[in-house]
């Protein structure tokens, strides 16, 4: 195009670095002081005892209580989101079969957005004064000779975290996956079913195989979501299920006598789980996703 | 006796209707096309034979066995869709194994005829890559492959070239004639494309609003349509109202001049008529020579080795267009007057 | 095979999963009407309506929103824009300090926090410091808001044009791009406001009474009004997302999670 100038006018053509550092400075700042700086604070409080480098507090992650709470913690996080994956990942395939009603879709996506965002301390109180033992339900059961608490159920416990958790996992994987699902082509299946494949065909080689890379990330986005919930476990469990989150708030309410460097070991140790759990994503992503365009 | 036996297939989409009692015969061994605008029911009819929608009523049937109500997966067809059909997770040669890998059978066969299938499409050095590697002719040649692998009874090409480039869609089409020869496969091709359909099939069949317009050769097609649509679907022509003037020498009134048409001959006077006439049956002459019609160019196209000429007749606004040598061509220039003539064998007469 | 019957299955599933979401909710509106025996009324609502401290919390939560939003798109904004514009190679670093705040959990964010800045007062002493972390906690979706939208928004293009017309940066910032990205912008603020509205972890910790440490703190003393609570909690997320479904009609399925788990 000859009418346009070679050089463009005006102060935006000087692209040098003062405008980049003006337009970033604020954002990666603010970044900076409280996101980074605080992170790595941690790593400092951590390894820094009264006097000098130690690796005490990082050490004591591996005594008593601590390990319970951190196998508590990745166990409860690894069910709920197994549970969120499944139940969310059938309920989105369901909500997408053709045939379905048509206001079901939208009155899914609104709710699942609700839902998803409906978590800490209301779930919890909503699933007290329902399956709590004076819960709606409790009650009704009991009335009809059912006694849940009787019968060994109890809300406050890793089964009962699991299907309050499982109120913010499933919207979450619906809302997640759903594209996902979308993205598979009707034409797949038919050509599967043309080639002779049955169902059970389809869904092993192409329809699952496909998925895989975002069952995964949901996996992950779930895991996450479930390991760093505190309102919740901590409105409703009150400390009977030892959880990390929890156990760090107790150290920074000075509820527990311990030092501060144990809160942020703690703290650490919750990093360390996510970063790991993100590395081997990111290793088997790889792997199952080799035949995706990059 | 037919190999592939469409019987009064019917089929509704609520009030709407999609077909209406089509019935065709496929003889074994043909690549038969179906064609038409889109919305005529040519890809409800593919999809009715590859079993992935139900008539309403009517039978499809191959090889003297009614399979109307089997299931896609066993009927033993081949279907190459539009485009995308291919399995993202799977290479070139995974692709073309799955129907073999689906029946079960060894890994060594599975291999040997899908490296063998890959050859046929000319992919032999790609079987290895991921469809996402691959351009859009070289996937529908894996797709072609993959419906190939399974010996099916019968191809279905579900408009297999209309998502590609225009050169590779040539090449595509013939390279799918050759195959289909090699391979002696029994072919039914849905296609909107009217060049496509004459180039490549043995037998035509013209749809419109879910019935059939005509069945024929594509030569039969294209000479001798059966009715004003496929007429007008089925290359260009120039479409002019006439009356036939006298039914024993061959003669119609058209814009009021007595033209000459074998076709005339055994209609009753006065019939009124759709007097036809193909672009290459049109001939072009200097004005003062004894024509039958006289006109004005108003328009050329240069296409290469042809050009066309829009005439408008004198004595009306209808045209006609006249397919000639480029080298004839640049001796008429736009707004000259001239004579348009043909032999009295061209024109097609439908009654109107 | 009818599509009736084929759907029977993935019907009652539905079904099921649906219950599973309407019973809490049903057996809390239920709960919050409970007085005592078989009596049930409005008398935990009534109780509430006269709780100064509910409506400070309501409005300290709501004013932690509002200004959580603006610090939020002054931080944001500018810098998501340039990366459009011009600095496409720094989208690497962008993508990666997006996901962070997933992987640093909000305890171990709120325990970094407090361990770095312990003074002075006016910062870390009054509920306003609250907005610190909240910006922190809803970057990595309003950065995805604002990048989609931008995307959408061809920046190249409106800015050489508006330069042909002799416009500033400034002006073009807030009287072309931000205008230009009103749905995006709207989406990011009441994703801001349903995570603001029902956070805990911060506010726990440092000790502020927001509205979803009040729920807490009432749920404590009178199960009845928690249930209460709960319902407006609910019908206060409800809103929010209704407001980025309606927004955000162009570019669904941005809908995401919130951080008051």
């Amino acid at each position: 195009m000859s009418l346009r100038p070679t050089r463009p006018a005006g102060p935006l053509a000087r692209s040098g670095g003062l405008f980049t550092l003006v337009f970033m400075a604020p954002f990666l700042l603010y970044v900076t002081a409280f996101l980074i700086l605080p992170t790595l604070m941690l790593l400092a409080t951590a390894f820094l005892g009264k006097h000098g480098p130690t690796l005490h507090y990082v050490a004591a992650l591996g005594e008593g209580q601590t390990v319970v709470a951190f196998r508590n913690s990745i166990e409860l996080s690894a069910l709920a989101a197994l549970v969120g994956l499944l139940v969310g990942g059938l309920a989105a395939y369901f909500v997408l079969r053709p045939g379905m009603p048509r206001g079901l879709r939208s009155l899914v996506t609104t709710f699942g957005a609700v839902a998803a965002n409906f978590a800490g301390v209301p779930l919890a109180f909503a699933f007290i004064a329902t399956l709590g033992s004076l819960g709606m339900i409790t009650v009704w059961f009991k009335d009809i000779g059912v006694n849940l608490y009787g019968m060994g159920f109890t809300l406050y416990s890793m089964p009962g975290l699991v299907l309050v958790y499982a109120y913010f996992q499933v919207p979450l994987m619906i809302i997640v996956i759903t594209p996902a699902l979308e993205a598979l082509r009707r034409e797949w299946r038919e050509a599967a079913e043309n080639l002779g494949a049955s169902t059970w065909d389809y869904w092993r080689h192409v329809g699952l195989p496909i998925l895989l890379p975002s069952l995964l990330s949901a996996y992950i986005l779930l895991f996450g979501n479930a390991f760093s919930a505190y309102a919740t476990p901590y409105a409703l469990t009150s400390g009977i299920v030892a959880l990390v989150p929890v156990e760090i708030s107790n150290v920074l309410s000075g509820n527990v006598m311990v030092s501060q460097q144990t809160g942020a070991a703690l703290a650490l140790g919750m990093i360390v789980v996510m970063v790991v759990v993100m590395g081997i994503y990111a290793l088997i992503a790889r792997r199952v996703g080799r035949w995706v365009k990059r | 006796m037919s190999y592939l036996q469409l019987d009064a297939v019917a089929k509704h989409y609520g009030s709407r209707t999609v077909l209406r009692d089509v019935s065709i015969d496929l003889k074994a061994g043909e690549f038969v096309s179906l064609l038409g605008p889109s919305g005529c029911g040519k890809t409800t009819l593919l999809r009715i034979v590859a079993g992935f929608d139900q008539p309403d009523s009517g039978r499809v049937v191959l090889e003297g066995r009614d399979i109307s109500g089997l299931a896609p997966a066993k009927r033993q067809m081949g279907m190459v869709f539009q485009a995308y059909s291919l399995f993202p997770n799977m290479t070139a040669q995974e692709n073309v194994q799955f129907g073999l890998r689906v029946r079960r059978q060894d890994a060594t066969t599975q291999q040997k005829r899908a490296r063998e299938l890959l050859e046929l499409v000319g992919l032999g050095e790609h079987a290895q890559k991921y469809p996402h590697q691959l351009s859009g002719g070289q996937q529908q040649r894996v797709a072609l492959a993959r419906a190939l692998a399974i010996s099916p009874a019968l191809l279905l090409l579900d408009e297999p070239l209309s998502a590609l480039d225009a050169k590779v869609r040539v090449q595509l089409r013939d390279e799918i004639r050759r195959i289909q020869q090699e391979t002696g496969v029994t072919t039914l091709f849905v296609t909107h494309d009217q060049e496509e359909a004459l180039s490549i099939s043995d037998r035509v069949v013209v749809m419109h609003d879910g019935v059939l317009a005509q069945v024929g050769e594509p030569a039969a097609i294209y000479g001798e349509p059966a009715n004003i649509f496929v007429a007008r679907f089925v290359g260009a022509v120039a479409e002019l109202q006439g009356v036939v003037a006298d039914g024993s020498a061959g003669m119609v009134t058209v814009l009021g001049r007595q033209v000459a048409a074998n076709r005339a001959r055994g209609m009753a006077a006065g019939t009124r008529v759709y007097f036809l006439l193909r672009p290459e049956t049109v001939r072009l002459g200097p004005p003062d020579a004894a024509g039958m019609l006289h006109g004005t160019v108003i328009a050329r196209t240069f296409y290469g080795a042809l050009t066309s000429l829009k005439v408008e007749i004198v004595g009306g606004s209808d045209c006609v267009t006249a397919a000639m040598a480029s080298g004839d061509a640049v001796n008429i220039a736009i707004g000259s007057t001239v004579s348009i003539n043909w032999d009295p064998d061209s024109p097609r007469l439908l009654v109107a | 095979m009818s599509r009736r019957t084929h759907n029977l299955i993935p019907g009652l599933g539905l079904g099921v999963i649906g219950l599973y979401f309407v019973i809490p909710l049903v057996a809390t509106g239920a709960f919050s009407l409970w007085e005592g025996g078989d009596k049930y009324g409005l008398a935990a609502y009534a109780a509430l309506i006269h709780q100064p401290k509910l409506w400070q919390s309501l409005g300290l939560s709501v004013r932690l929103a509002i200004q959580t939003i603006l610090v939020g798109l002054v931080v944001l904004v500018p810098a998501v824009f340039w990366l459009n514009l011009r600095v496409q190679r720094l989208r690497p670093l962008f993508d990666f300090l997006s996901v962070l705040p997933f992987v640093v959990p909000p305890i171990a964010l709120v325990a970094g926090m407090t361990t770095l800045y312990t003074g002075p007062d006016w910062f870390v002493g009054t509920a306003n410091y609250l907005v610190v972390p909240y910006v922190i906690l809803a970057l990595p979706y309003t950065y995805r808001a604002l990048d989609v939208g931008m995307r959408a928004l061809d920046l190249k293009t409106l800015t050489e044009a508006s330069q042909s017309l002799g416009a500033g940066w400034m002006t073009l910032i807030f009287r072309v791009v931000v205008p230009n990205l009103t749905t995006a912008l709207i989406g990011a603020a009441l994703l801001t406001i349903a995570i603001v509205m029902g956070e805990f972890t911060f506010a726990n910790i440092l000790l502020f009474n927001t509205f979803a440490v009040y729920i807490d703190y009432v749920g404590q003393t009178s199960a009845t009004q928690a249930a209460a609570l709960t319902l407006l909690s609910f019908l206060i997320t409800w809103l929010a997302m209704l407001g980025v479904l309606f927004t955000g009609r162009g570019g669904r399925g941005q809908v995401q999670i919130g951080g008051a788990r």
